[in-house]
């Protein structure tokens, strides 16, 4: 059981600088997901993590011991890859069995941790076939009880749903998810699927450029994003400039959006002074326009609808030309809103506001 | 940190060992030719090369044969791909054992059966004059462009073929649509899309007959050629001039270098990418066509295989002196190689060995280290691994001769040196064997398995070495197959003591003793054909997979 330390990690190429300063704690047993488009440094974040990469400057940390000069076969860690690395000339049980040997356990533990582990992963009786005669989905379940079968301080997974079809992805989730916390292995997992990362973690770091934006729990992640890109980031959020007219002591501000009062939490502060208001497509209220709009409120005319059973969107055009997502559960009040109806957006009081510069 | 050693240790040896065996050697011929006896810088050796005929008349005639074997080379090796590929002939399973009849009679011996046949004492040469017929000579022209063309049609018969099959046939479907006679269509469409693969093929079989010196040597006694002046200038160590060695060798060295250039230029200038399509159906032949296609196919397949036959035969032939007294059988010329050259028969296996043994190692560790470990040396590397294809054995055997007779490191005369000879000529072709599987081995493997606590060194053996296996068969049976065989570089370098069996059937068919070279050859398609025949039947190995 460990907790992982990240020291003011940088890592350069040549001029390009993929790491730009990473410090971090994941506390033991957390389930810690890097989440970020391609080429955002997450990948190389995690191996140098595994020792892969040795980070230009910065250290990491396995509990108290400092490994960054750790060649990554003494580093005690666990790896599942985006395409499996399965041993293709190896059994399941082989596979399985190639950490234990390596670190020279007894036969007879072999056969029993391998046993287990491929119990526990859904796969027993599957020890004499080969990796080919196996789905993807089995094969990642075999990656996954190869890495956790040595019982690693760290479980280091880059990607490892991505190569599934969809519904497999879902299923894999649980699968990797009730593991984790079976063993309590602090675990580090690469993603650049929100979806997977709010369903999976204990906590989330949004990394962009190199750095990590926000990081914190899903929920809080989700509801409280710090900037414009993480809101955009993880799930889907409306954006609209927002001019701030007068700061409060509570924490609550007053802006002006399009033309009407809105009030809400500023996130962290713009340097220039320039914000946009966030509002997630379900935060947000519809009705038909009976009255001018009200505090924190918006008219516009529907443009789409599509009823996708549970929950209805809405594409709404505004005054201004902007357009935003409404979406609403259930049914509607009164008759249902078809294009071309004139209504009023409410914003409510759960609106936060971001700086609109990236920083 | 950990991340230079040990590849980048290995990587520095392995450039480190073909600086010095091949870029050294070869390096230090080209030198010498600028250089006089007494040191100086001279072009003597050139103006004497311009200057006495025969030096140039052997560089055309090398020019010569070579444009003339590599058109008989094409029209037989595109006509039999022609008909293998596209339609239904009884014996086409045997057509696909050709490329292997080329590796387990090694063309000294193909050479020597068809002087049995066509020679002085040959066979048919006999039997027409017991008609009265004068048959035409074989030695010279006539000889040479038979014999190497049976030798090296195979080179694009492959070519040729890998091309048609890959040819897709909507492509010929649309010419016909568009109102093309099949024939025509055939000229027209399917003809210049295979040319590529063809023409590239041709310039390798052309480096091959300017460099071949077994063929060359046994049956041009008239017609002076490049390979065999290079060799008599350096047998003729003591009174020659060994300006002139370095020269001929220099010249050859070009006019190769050229050639591969060229084959490169084109490869890169026309790589128009057929899509994978179709293979198109192979079709059944009626009437006369069906007899001419079957015939001329079973007749190249007959010619190809027949030397083994000759030797098998002549091998069993009471002989006295060049006469063959053919139908008389006896096992004298066996009991003679039991009685008085088993050294040669261990010199040749021992000698093969090592070179396989040392060849694969080398050829297995720097594919690694090339396609897995790329460093700052891979390029060099890589360049340097090109060197062997440049020069004939001929070439590479005066240049390690000339290059370790003096200084810090004498090997000239060693056996050492003939391992090494033998070796570094099937390097290249090695290298590649053994990295046909590494480009499919995912680097996440071997994260994988250090991930999992295996140093990257163990790892290796663990992971990546079973995975070669099949490249590394094929490389290692391929080696065997060549150093075998190997006659024009250890010809150069052998001292008493070190003949092999290329070397003694060499001197036997100098001599004219065909019988007793007959049995030589026997024991030496012998020794190739077992590791061939447990490769393939036994462990499945895939020998022109690459």
């Amino acid at each position: 059981m460990t907790e992982l330390s990240l020291r003011h990690i940088k890592k350069s190429y040549g001029h390009v600088e993929v790491l730009k300063g990473i410090d971090h704690q994941v506390p033991d047993g957390t389930f810690f997901t890097l989440l970020g488009p391609s080429g955002c440094g997450k990948t190389t974040l995690l191996r140098v993590i595994a020792g892969f990469v040795t980070p230009s400057v910065g250290s990491v940390h396995f509990g108290s011991e400092d490994v960054t000069g750790v060649p990554p076969h003494r580093r005690e860690i666990g790896m599942v890859f985006q395409d499996y690395a399965l041993f293709p000339d190896k059994s399941v049980f082989d596979n399985v069995a190639y950490g234990l040997r390596a670190r020279r356990v007894p036969k007879e533990e072999i056969r029993r941790s391998v046993n287990e582990y491929l119990e526990r992963v859904g796969l027993e009786g599957f020890g004499e076939r080969l990796p080919t005669a196996l789905s993807g989905g089995q094969r990642q379940r075999v990656a996954l009880a190869r890495a956790l079968v040595v019982g690693p301080r760290v479980l280091l997974m880059d990607e490892p749903l991505s190569n599934l079809d969809a519904a497999l992805r879902v299923q894999m989730r649980d699968v990797i998810r009730s593991l984790q916390l079976e063993t309590k292995t602090t675990t580090i997992f690469v993603t650049h699927d929100q979806e997977e990362a709010l369903a999976m973690s204990d906590t989330i770091a949004v990394m962009k450029d190199g750095r990590i934006d926000q990081c914190g729990a899903p929920d809080d992640v989700y509801r409280n994003p710090k900037t414009a890109y993480v809101s955009k980031f993880v799930g889907s959020a409306n954006l609209l400039q927002a001019k701030p007219v007068e700061r409060c002591n509570d924490g609550i501000c007053r802006f002006e959006v399009e033309g009407s009062n809105f009030a809400g939490r500023i996130m962290s502060e713009a340097n220039d002074g320039r914000y946009l208001v966030v509002a997630r497509p379900e935060n947000l209220g519809i009705r038909k326009a009976a009255a001018a709009p009200g505090e924190c409120e918006l008219s516009g005319v529907v443009i789409s609808t599509q009823f996708q059973g549970y929950r209805t969107s809405y594409r709404v055009k505004l005054k201004s030309g902007s357009e935003v997502n409404v979406e609403t559960f259930g049914e509607m009040d009164g008759s249902p809103l078809t294009r071309g109806d004139e209504v009023i957006v409410s914003f409510q009081d759960k609106c936060i506001f971001v700086p609109e510069a990236s920083q | 940190m950990n991340r230079f050693l040990p590849w980048g240790l290995l990587s520095l040896l392995a450039l480190a060992f073909l600086l010095l065996f091949i870029a050294y050697p070869i390096i230090g011929i080209l030198l010498r030719s600028f250089i006089d006896e007494s040191g100086e810088f001279s072009l003597e050796g050139f103006f004497i090369f311009l200057n006495q005929g025969r030096y140039l008349e052997a560089l055309a005639n090398s020019i010569i044969l070579g444009l003339s074997v590599t058109f008989c080379c094409t029209v037989v090796g595109v006509f039999l791909a022609f008909i293998v590929a596209r339609f239904d002939i009884p014996f086409s399973n045997i057509v696909f054992l050709l490329p292997l009849s080329v590796l387990i009679i090694p063309e000294l011996i193909s050479a020597q059966s068809w002087i049995m046949v066509f020679g002085n004492n040959g066979l048919v040469t006999h039997l027409l004059d017991a008609f009265g017929i004068p048959f035409p000579r074989f030695y010279g022209w006539f000889g040479l462009i038979y014999v190497m063309t049976l030798t090296y049609y195979v080179h694009i018969f492959l070519a040729a073929l890998a091309a048609l099959r890959g040819f897709d046939h909507s492509l010929e479907e649309a010419g016909q649509s568009l109102g093309t006679a099949p024939l025509t269509t055939y000229v027209k469409v399917v003809f210049p899309t295979i040319i590529p693969a063809v023409l590239s093929a041709g310039l390798i079989v052309f480096t091959l007959v300017v460099g071949n010196f077994a063929i060359a040597i046994s049956l041009g006694q008239r017609v002076p050629l490049l390979s065999v002046l290079t060799y008599r200038s350096f047998i003729s160590e003591l009174g020659g001039n060994p300006t002139m060695q370095s020269t001929l060798a220099t010249v050859s060295i070009l006019l190769v270098a050229l050639v591969l250039f060229l084959q490169r230029w084109y490869i890169s200038k026309r790589d128009y990418q057929m899509v994978a399509g179709r293979t198109p159906p192979r079709s059944k032949l009626k009437g006369w066509k069906s007899w001419a296609a079957t015939g001329v196919a079973g007749l190249v397949i007959v010619l190809s295989l027949l030397p083994a036959l000759v030797v098998l035969a002549g091998s069993f032939t009471v002989s006295r002196g060049p006469v063959m007294y053919w139908g008389q059988f006896t096992l004298d010329n066996y009991t003679r190689i039991l009685d008085f050259n088993l050294g040669v028969v261990g010199n040749s296996l021992k000698f093969a060995s090592l070179a396989t043994l040392l060849g694969v190692t080398f050829a297995t560790l720097v594919s690694y280290l090339l396609v897995k470990k790329r460093s700052a040396l891979s390029s060099t590397l890589d360049y340097l691994l090109l060197l062997p294809l440049t020069i004939s054995g001929t070439v590479l055997g005066i240049s390690l001769a000339q290059g370790f007779n003096s200084g810090p490191m004498v090997l000239t005369g060693t056996a050492a040196l003939m391992v090494l000879a033998m070796m570094l000529r099937r390097l290249p072709f090695g290298v590649r064997n053994a990295s046909s599987n590494l480009h499919n081995i995912s680097n996440s493997l071997e994260e994988a398995s250090v991930s999992l606590g295996v140093p990257p060194g163990r790892t290796f053996f663990n992971v990546v070495l079973p995975l070669m296996a099949p490249g590394i068969a094929a490389a290692a049976i391929l080696t065997w197959v060549t150093t075998v065989a190997e006659l024009s570089a250890s010809v150069v370098i052998y001292q008493a003591g070190q003949e092999t069996l290329p070397i003694q059937i060499f001197r036997l068919i100098n001599s004219d003793l065909m019988a007793r070279a007959s049995a030589f050859g026997v024991i030496n398609m012998v020794i190739i054909l077992v590791p061939v025949f447990i490769g393939i039947r036994v462990m499945k190995v895939k020998l022109f997979s690459s």
